[in-house]
Formats: C-alpha cells, sequence, structure tokens
C-alpha cells in the first residue's frame, strides 16, 4: 500500500513526472527560443509560470457548466500520469504490465483530448467551442496513423505488451530499424496530439483566442497546461518505449540518461518542427493525414507483416 | 499637349457651362466646379470616357453658408480630377455607390461628420462615430462645439455599445456578403466577434464573422474606433503645429503623413524645397517602407502560426529602427519633416552606416524571398487565400501592394513623382497571383527596390542647403497631396483661408481604402484565413514610443537619457529581475 502509494505520488508518478514535465516545457522553449535568434526563458520559468497560476483567480463563466469545466483539467492529468505507469523506462519491464497493455495507453492517451472537447465545449464560449469541435475533428485525422504506426512493432514481437516488446527488440538488437518509418510517422501523429505547431489548430491564437481553454484561468489552467506537458513526456516516453527500444537494461544509472536522453531527443524534434512550420488549416491537416500519413502508416505495417512473413 | 490640357480641352468642349472654368493647377492637377444638378453627367463622363477610373476620396467642407463636397478622381497618368460642388446645406446629394461601392464609406464619412444628406445610401454600419453619438451632432462642422455633448455625457456613461453580437440577437433577412449585425439568422450559423479586442488584431476593429462550421458566411466589418478628431483638431493649430499632429496619425507611416501634409502645404505658399531636402526625405520615406515591409512579414507569418518569420524579421526590423534613430533621433515620429525642407542633415560619417545596414538587410531579405518560395506549409496557407480579381481591385478602389499583387500597376512614386522620386530609378512590382502569396512576393520584391533606391539617393545625395524658410501665413488656397505609403496611396485635401491655420484638412489613409475589399477576399473561405486576410491588406499598426526626458519628482530635476543610457538601464531592470542580457546585448546580428 505504502508502496504503491509511493510510486503513485513520488517515483516515478506525479512528482518526478511534474519535474521532468516543466524541465521538458523549458527545454522545449529554451530550444524553440535559441532556433529563432532569441535568449528564451530561465530554467525556472515553467514552474514559475505554473505557481503564478495556481495563485491567480480562477473565473468561471455563468453559462459553464460547473462539474464539468472543474473536472475536465484533473482527468486529463490523471489519464496521462496513470499511462505512464505501463511505459518501460530504463529497463525493459515497466512499473505495472499485463498482455495488451499498449492499447490501455493509446486509450488514457486519449482521455486528454476529449477533456479539452468537454471543458471547452461545456465553457459554453464560441471560440471555446470552436476550439472543442476542432479537437476532435483532429483526433480523427492523428488518432489512427498514430494507432497503426505504434502497433507495427509489435507485430514483429508478436505482443501487444510493451514490456515484452522491449523485451523482444532488446532480444534482437537492431530490429528497431525496421520500424524508423513508424517513428516518422508517430512523431507526426503525436504533434497532432500535443496540438503544437502545424498543428496546432485547436487553440489558434490569431482565430479563435485560445480554443478550448479561452475561459479557462487559475488553477484549472495550470492544471491543463500541466498535462500538456506531461502529455508530451508520456508521448516522447511511449514512442521511446516502441521505437528507440536499445540500450535498456544497463545499470539503472546509464539507463536513466539514457532514457533521458531518448526523450529529448523526440522533443527536440517536436521543437524543430514547431520552428521550421506555420499553422496548417483543419481541412488540409486532415487532407495530409489520410493522404499521406495514415497510408504510410499502413506501409510500416505491410513491411512488418512481410518480415514476419519470411520468418524474422 | 499634356495630359491636363487635353482633360480640360475635352471637359470644356463637352460641357458648354463648365468653359473657362477648368483650372489647371500644375502637372496633373485639375480643379473643376460644377452645378449640383449637372453633377452626375459630368462624373460619369469623367470616369466613363476621360477614364478616371480611381476614387482617392470624397472631402467635404463646410463653407459657412453651404456645404461642399469634392470628388478627387484619378487616372495612371497620375492626373488627378478635382471635382467640387457646393450647395445648400438641406439639399440631398445622390451616392455615387452605384459606380464606386467603396463610396460607401467616404459618403458615410461626410454623412456622420457633416450631417450632409446623400440619396440612396444602403443601409449599414455607422462611420466614423460612436453607435451612441448623439442624433444631430455634427463635429465637422465649422459652428460645432464640444460643450454641445455636455448633456449627453449621463447618457454616454450609462449606454452600453450596442453591436449585437451572438445567435440569439440575429434575425432572418440576409442582405448580401456583409450583413448587418442583428440581420441574420441562419439555421446551424454562429456569429464570432473577431475585434475590437482579438489577439489578430494589434488595433481596435470590429470583424462579426458569421460562420457555418469552419465556412465563412458573411463579414461584418465595423471600423472608427480610434477616431481621434485629428481633422477637426488641425482646424485649431497652426500649420507648423499640424506637421507634428499628422506625423502622430500612425505609428508605423509617420513619416507617410507628415510628407504628405507637409509637400501640400508647400505647394500652397509656392516654396522650393531644396534638392538636398528632397532626397533627405526620400530616403526615410524609404527606410520608413522598409521598416513597415519587415515589420508586416513578421505579423503575416505570425498570423498563420508561423512565429519563426515574426522573430527573424523583427531581430532584422531593429536595424533598420536604429538607422531611422540615427538619421532623424527619434524611431517611429522621427520629426524629421518641416515645411520648406528637413530639419537634420545628414552627415557624412552616417552614409557608411547606411550602406552597411542596407547591404545586411537586402542578404536577409534574399533568405525570406528563398523560404517564401520554398517553404510548403507557407504556400500552402498563402497561396489561394483571399483571391481579389483585378477588376474587384478596380471596382473597390484597393491601392498599394494589394493592388498591385493583382496585377495593377500602379505607383503613386512613379505615375505622380513626388520629392526625389523623380530621379530615382526603379520598378514597380507587380504580381498575378491575386491573392496572400502575391502579396507577401510583392512586399517582398518592394524590399528589395527600396534597398535599390536608398543606395542611389546615398550615392547622389546632392550638396547645399535642407530647407527654405516658410511664411507663418499660408497663402489662400486648395490643394491635393499624394504618396505612395508601404500599404498604399495616402491623400491628403488641404484647403488655407490666408491665415495661419489651415481651413480643412482632410486625410484619406490607405487603410479605408483597402479594409473595403477585406469582405470579398472572404467570401467562402475558411475561418482560418481571417487573421491572414485582414493582415495582407497591411492595416496600420501603431507603434510605442520611448520617453527619452526622465523627470525626477523627488528632486524636481529633469535629465536627459542618451541611447546608451536607455541601453544600460534596461540591462540593470532586468538583471535586478534576475536575467542578464548583458552577453546578448553585445552580440552582433547576422554573419558577423
Amino acid at each position: 500500500m505504502v508502496n504503491a502509494l509511493f510510486i503513485i505520488l513520488i517515483f516515478p508518478g506525479f512528482l518526478f513526472l511534474s519535474v521532468i514535465s516543466l524541465f521538458a516545457e523549458y527545454f522545449d522553449r529554451k530550444l524553440y527560443a535559441r532556433l529563432q535568434n532569441r535568449v528564451g526563458p530561465p530554467w525556472f520559468q515553467p514552474l514559475a509560470d505554473f505557481i503564478k497560476l495556481l495563485g491567480k483567480e480562477e473565473v468561471v463563466p455563468e453559462e459553464a457548466d460547473r462539474s464539468m469545466f472543474n473536472l475536465a483539467p484533473v482527468f486529463a492529468m490523471a489519464s496521462t500520469i496513470a499511462a505512464f505507469f505501463y511505459i518501460p523506462m530504463w529497463g525493459t519491464k515497466a512499473i505495472y504490465s499485463f498482455s495488451g497493455d499498449l492499447i490501455v495507453i493509446l486509450y488514457l492517451l486519449m482521455i486528454p483530448t476529449l477533456t479539452f472537447f468537454l471543458g471547452g465545449w461545456y465553457s459554453r464560449s464560441l471560440y471555446s467551442t470552436i476550439g472543442a469541435v476542432r479537437s476532435i475533428t483532429q483526433l480523427f485525422a492523428y488518432e489512427i496513423p498514430l494507432f497503426i504506426s505504434l502497433l507495427a512493432p509489435t507485430i514483429l514481437a508478436g505482443t501487444w505488451s510493451l514490456s515484452e516488446l522491449a523485451n523482444f527488440y532488446t532480444t534482437h538488437p537492431w530490429y528497431w530499424l525496421f520500424n524508423l518509418i513508424g517513428f516518422g510517422v508517430s512523431l507526426v501523429a503525436l504533434l497532432g496530439k500535443l496540438e503544437r505547431v502545424p498543428f496546432d489548430i485547436p487553440e489558434a491564437e490569431t482565430e479563435i483566442v485560445a480554443g478550448s481553454f479561452t475561459e479557462y484561468s487559475g488553477r484549472l489552467l495550470a492544471y491543463f497546461r500541466m498535462a500538456i506537458d506531461i502529455e508530451t513526456v508520456v508521448g516522447a516516453s511511449l514512442i521511446a518505449a516502441v521505437f528507440l527500444p536499445f540500450a535498456l537494461n544497463l545499470n539503472p544509472v546509464l539507463g536513466f540518461l539514457i532514457y533521458l536522453l531518448k526523450i529529448f531527443f523526440i522533443i527536440g524534434l517536436l521543437s524543430l518542427f514547431r520552428t521550421v512550420f506555420a499553422r496548417m488549416r483543419i481541412d488540409q491537416m486532415i487532407n495530409f493525414c489520410w493522404t499521406y500519413v495514415a497510408p504510410i502508416a499502413f506501409l510500416q505495417v505491410l513491411i512488418n507483416l512481410i518480415l514476419k512473413g519470411i520468418g524474422l | 499637349m499634356t495630359v491636363e490640357e487635353k482633360v480640360k480641352e475635352q471637359l470644356e468642349s463637352r460641357f458648354a457651362d463648365l468653359k473657362g472654368t477648368v483650372k489647371v493647377q500644375r502637372a496633373r492637377r485639375l480643379w473643376v466646379e460644377v452645378k449640383p444638378e449637372n453633377f452626375t453627367a459630368v462624373f460619369e463622363y469623367a470616369i466613363k470616357d476621360l477614364d478616371f477610373p480611381i476614387l482617392c476620396t470624397i472631402t467635404g467642407i463646410d463653407e459657412g453658408a453651404n456645404f461642399a463636397l469634392i470628388y478627387h478622381l484619378a487616372q495612371k497618368t497620375g492626373a488627378v480630377l478635382n471635382l467640387k460642388i457646393k450647395f445648400d446645406k438641406a439639399r440631398a446629394i445622390k451616392t455615387i455607390s452605384t459606380y464606386f461601392p467603396a463610396a460607401d464609406i467616404y459618403e458615410r464619412e461626410v454623412v456622420d461628420l457633416f450631417g450632409i444628406k446623400i440619396d440612396g445610401l444602403k443601409p449599414g454600419l455607422r462611420y466614423p462615430l460612436p453607435d451612441n453619438w448623439p442624433e444631430g451632432q455634427y463635429p465637422m462642422r465649422k459652428d460645432w462645439k464640444i460643450e454641445s455633448l455636455k448633456d449627453y455625457d449621463a447618457k454616454f456613461e450609462n449606454e452600453s455599445l450596442s453591436i449585437p453580437i451572438g445567435p440569439k440577437t440575429l434575425i432572418k433577412e440576409p442582405t448580401d456578403f456583409g450583413f448587418i449585425p442583428g440581420s441574420r439568422h441562419e439555421e446551424h450559423e454562429v456569429v464570432i466577434p473577431v475585434g475590437p479586442q482579438h489577439p489578430a488584431l494589434k488595433e481596435p476593429e470590429s470583424f462579426s464573422v458569421a460562420l457555418r462550421g469552419e465556412r465563412i458566411m458573411g463579414v461584418n466589418i465595423r471600423i472608427g474606433y480610434n477616431h481621434r478628431g485629428i481633422e477637426k483638431a488641425c482646424e485649431s493649430q497652426s500649420y507648423i503645429q499640424d506637421v507634428y499632429l499628422v506625423e502622430r496619425i500612425c505609428g508605423i507611416c509617420s513619416h507617410t503623413h507628415s510628407t504628405c501634409f507637409v509637400q501640400g502645404v508647400e505647394e500652397l505658399a509656392g516654396l522650393q524645397v531644396p534638392k538636398r531636402g528632397l532626397y533627405i526625405r526620400t530616403l526615410i520615406a524609404e527606410l520608413e517602407r522598409v521598416h513597415s515591409h519587415l515589420l508586416w512579414l513578421g505579423v503575416a507569418g505570425h498570423e498563420i502560426g508561423f512565429d519563426t518569420l515574426l522573430m527573424y524579421t523583427w531581430r532584422d526590423r531593429e536595424s533598420v529602427m536604429d538607422l531611422l534613430t540615427l538619421i532623424t533621433g527619434n524611431r517611429v515620429n522621427y520629426g524629421i519633416n518641416t515645411i520648406g525642407g528637413v530639419r537634420r542633415d545628414l552627415d557624412a560619417t552616417q552614409i557608411p552606416e547606411i550602406s552597411k545596414v542596407v547591404d545586411k538587410l537586402e542578404e536577409q531579405t534574399k533568405y525570406y524571398i528563398q523560404v517564401a518560395m520554398e517553404e510548403v506549409t507557407l504556400i500552402q496557407r498563402l497561396s489561394g487565400v483571399g483571391k481579389l480579381s483585378p477588376q474587384d481591385v478596380v471596382r473597390l478602389g484597393t491601392l498599394g501592394p494589394t493592388a498591385r499583387a493583382s496585377g495593377l500597376d500602379r505607383d503613386t512614386r512613379r505615375d505622380d513623382p513626388y520629392a526625389a522620386y523623380g530621379d530615382l530609378s526603379f520598378k514597380v512590382i507587380t504580381d498575378n497571383h491575386n491573392d496572400v502569396y502575391g502579396r507577401t512576393i510583392v512586399r517582398l520584391g518592394e524590399l528589395m527596390e527600396s534597398y535599390s533606391m536608398i543606395r542611389q539617393l546615398v550615392k547622389n545625395l546632392p550638396d547645399g542647403p535642407i530647407a527654405v524658410k516658410a511664411p507663418r501665413r499660408i497663402p489662400e488656397g486648395e490643394v491635393f497631396s499624394r504618396y505612395e505609403a508601404p500599404r498604399g496611396e495616402d491623400v491628403h485635401y488641404i484647403k488655407s483661408n490666408g491665415s495661419t491655420n489651415p481651413e480643412r484638412v482632410k486625410v484619406r489613409a490607405p487603410t479605408l481604402a483597402n479594409i473595403q475589399s477585406v469582405s470579398k477576399m472572404l467570401e467562402d473561405r475558411y475561418l482560418a484565413d481571417l487573421p491572414i486576410v485582414i493582415a495582407a491588406i497591411d492595416p496600420c499598426f501603431s507603434c510605442t514610443d520611448r520617453a527619452i526626458q526622465i523627470q525626477d519628482y523627488t528632486q524636481g530635476t529633469e535629465r536627459v537619457m542618451s541611447w546608451e543610457d536607455l541601453k544600460q538601464f534596461s540591462l540593470d531592470w532586468y538583471r535586478e529581475r534576475g536575467v542578464d542580457f548583458t552577453r546578448l546585448s553585445k552580440v552582433k546580428w547576422g554573419k558577423d
């Protein structure tokens, strides 16, 4: 019981994840700034922002559905933290695992998007409503490619458990190179999931102010922002676990450092995309996902099926 | 035979009662007074047979016993025909929006400010006074006093601005694409407010957008939130004070307005500005265009979520701002113009600095051109968006880069040369994309042309005085001054009554002409295109100025902070708060 609480609240649960997420936000902002020829924030800026928001007044619109409005950010944060426990980080074994945990993670990671929708929809503001609808429209564009690309490597391993997947790729060291196409696809889909440029359509500032989050303020906004930061780290960890499953089972310190290297490499790539692209329109985004990203994800599945068929 | 003589002859031979009344003021300027009952015939003849397809603006004047309206018509040759009608205050004048749909807004302006009756004006939002402005108060009339608003003070406080927004207040009866708020109620449609305060807009304007899903079904534009009554204020101050007042119309094109005003007054006073003065004036004008276009490029990037472009261009723009500070002493409102010339000479040490900055900027601009040509998401977001056909440009009176991007070869700098533009060789950049992408290409091309012009100006800078002395009293007369601002043509009309103060100053900034085309450009587009389409006409943004005089109230002393002091002050300010920019402040941008 105490042990479980420690895992959930301290390490690698809420506290650890919060620290690393805030650092990830700093890393992203700093890198983005340096790529844009700016100075960027000091290291404590994300924490300072978080604390400041916690202290701010919370305004709930009169028209809004109070309970939905208040619960959405909490659900967003809880579901992302829950997903984290099933991802192996520096060992081949996650804290909790069972056969099929990959599917559970994918569903848990879908919940934040749903909370963006519900929170925005129940704010009853015009901007929020449009943002909410865009969130859910976008979900249909990136979610399928994300599922397919993440499930492709499991074909080779013959398991839907992440821990077993890690085991398989550790015993077959160079097999992960077959999945590089899937890696690219999942990065693009993750951009959509995290609502980042070029897919930050649901919160496009110059069109709909802040989309779903327009009416959010104070503590609730802080939770939402924290949830997005955590989602970034969890998403990066998931992709690292599925597509970069090497150098696991080393000694814990070295393994931890390599794990950090992997997720910051992925977050760095996301920042790079943010720097070099303009925001797409929702119609362009959906076209792009269905004409290019989804077929390429299927191509990865096809490759893995053929590899499996010839007896790798 | 020159253009203006030909127009004069044609007009006089066609209308017998105009014989001998058409006045040629100077090259390309014609003035004619017409009787109100003959006006329609002359107007139609002018736009159709004499080929004056551009309506610059309509000026209203209160002449005491009667009103006068001046229709300023321009043509490609640069000639301007000023048609004036005088009429009794009770008489209604027929609308010309049947010929120029864009004239709508100019007519609303005279209706609001003078109370002139216009027949056949379509119902719509008022411009430029607030919606709760009391009936029967016409501020531009000569006998109007601010005191007459006293009784309404209480009413202003209690009454909120009444633009009904949101589905509840909509009733069925859509007009055309532009709609009257409260008049629209379609199934599955929402009206969202973009403005007066909105992240996409840098100054207050209000766009009510009717949406079905993501598709824009109608747009309604309300402007005038920033109306400060500068035209009225100009009448109560002397000409030299007005130079500084009109400079503050806009924070970006401040030089535009002061030059436009000053060259009008110089023409009235018959002053010959020395060549060196004109060259310096033109140099500042082109530097202003450079900083304005770089600013636009950044804003356009931001509107489509491409903040990297914003950061890069605004970094480069700083070097132009610094250069302007170096030459004029000011960053935004340069205050370099005066009636009769300029106030500051260019010194020899500044010239190498100008060349250095221009060289660097040219290199950077080439890079941006490459980005515009190659970056996929940028091209996808810009091309095909905000289409405006050449026919619509003519019909709606669109100006500047927006018009040139639709293939219209019009540029006041070439067509109606002023300042030193007659001596310069430059190309007028046009493009046939007809969309926002075209507008980007045109502005980037104009940047390159500006660099070449700046080089020519610096190289051929003549010697001699920079200004002549101007009289305090300006001789009676009227003048129409044009200037190609970064965002399109800026025009000023100035009427003098022989005293130290002008009788009437009329300003038509380019944005007023361009905003008319926005609802056309948004037809059948998505919500996501709205910010960039609005931004693509480059509506005038305001910049802030720096305080250079610090008053120490505790000790009652004054001191002036130098550029270095200010820099040091800002570094210390941030250092106290934990951020040290000292190292960064020494870093030079670009390749060195």
